[in-house]
């Protein structure tokens, strides 16, 4: 389900989703949203990630993981915890002086997810990206490390 | 899950009705994906065939959805759709310009990618067509140097079982 990798390289938005080429940002990324899975030449993986599987106007972007093939697929078929419903201590407006207000997300409708600070994935923060099916994308700022999900889904392998 | 069906009837628009061709005499055997299938009734005239809708790409609300007759009961695909998956992902060695004689890729996928699996005619026995979809977005159809009746069986148990000599070697040539 949600598969916990560091990210080289994504070949949309600019490429500012990058900042680290050489370690790699961290990410939670779908599994179901990964395809055409190939071994890179650099020993990591290539592949196509769709932000939006279920919408046909969503094309695929280049992405890059130092992870292997077959240790994405490993992460891939963990048990997740939580599946039906993440809960997720939202900030409405992403405003950080807000009060955080519990929302329920499917862990299938997440696309991706990373830290706010993305030095540091211990911060309190964490930047959410969701899918309401194939109609609307949404970006949620939530409180709580980027670490402190990837255990509470229990991606990690 | 995949299964292999005996399909006598494949009235689709993409493909104008030719999956199954007239050479290839009342029926072809193709192997369909359990989840784009909707609305499966036994057939009125015999209860050992069904009839049901089969949607190539479900993710797309623009694309609209084959009548498929079959010869296989109702019984049958509902026991496929209850066997899980080895994997939620699967790979699959892919040639390259969908060329038999070109060297071949592994492509890895999610299963629910694979809409369905054709025979390769001139090579049967080492050789299918996949047909998948890259999220709603791309229809890809590609070469793949296995069998068409291999693809339910690494799907289910991760690896061929057949016992024939051709694709046991086919598989250890990977």
């Amino acid at each position: 389900m949600l598969v916990y990798t560091r990210v080289t390289e994504w070949r949309i938005d600019s490429g500012v989703r990058v900042r680290n080429h050489t370690a790699g940002d961290k990410y939670l990324l779908n599994h179901r949203n990964m395809f055409e899975l190939h071994t890179a030449y650099t020993g990591g993986t290539w592949m196509y990630y769709f932000d939006n599987r279920n919408d046909s106007r969503c094309g695929g972007a280049y992405l890059r993981s130092v992870n292997t093939v077959a240790m994405l697929v490993t992460r891939a078929d963990y048990a997740p915890d939580h599946e039906g419903a993440v809960v997720l201590p939202a900030y409405p407006h992403n405003d950080l002086t807000e009060t955080p207000v519990n929302i329920y997300v499917p862990m299938d409708q997440i696309s991706r997810a990373w830290p706010y600070d993305k030095t540091d994935s211990t911060g309190d923060y964490t930047w959410v990206v969701y899918c309401d099916d194939g109609w609307d994308m949404k970006t949620q700022l939530c409180h709580g490390s980027f670490d402190a999900l990837v255990a509470y889904v229990n991606a990690d392998d | 899950m995949y299964i292999q069906l005996t399909i006598t009837r494949f009235a689709d628009k993409r493909d104008s009705t030719r999956r199954v061709a007239p050479l290839d005499g009342t029926s072809r055997d193709i192997v369909l994906n359990t989840a784009n299938m909707s609305d499966i009734i036994v057939d009125p005239a015999d209860a050992t065939k069904c009839q049901f809708k089969y949607f190539d790409n479900p993710r797309d609300r623009r694309e609209s959805w084959a009548y498929v007759h079959a010869n296989n009961t109702v019984a049958e695909i509902i026991a496929a759709s209850d066997t899980e998956f080895h994997s939620t992902m699967i790979t699959l060695p892919i040639h390259k310009h969908n060329h038999p004689d070109e060297a071949t890729v592994d492509h890895t996928m999610p299963v629910e990618a694979i809409t369905y699996v054709d025979r390769y005619n001139p090579d049967p026995a080492n050789h299918c067509w996949i047909c998948y979809y890259n999220a709603a977005f791309k229809r890809r159809e590609v070469l793949c140097h296995y069998s068409m009746e291999d693809i339910p069986d690494i799907a289910e148990h991760g690896s061929t079982t057949s016992s024939t000599t051709e694709t046991t070697a086919t598989t250890e040539q990977r």
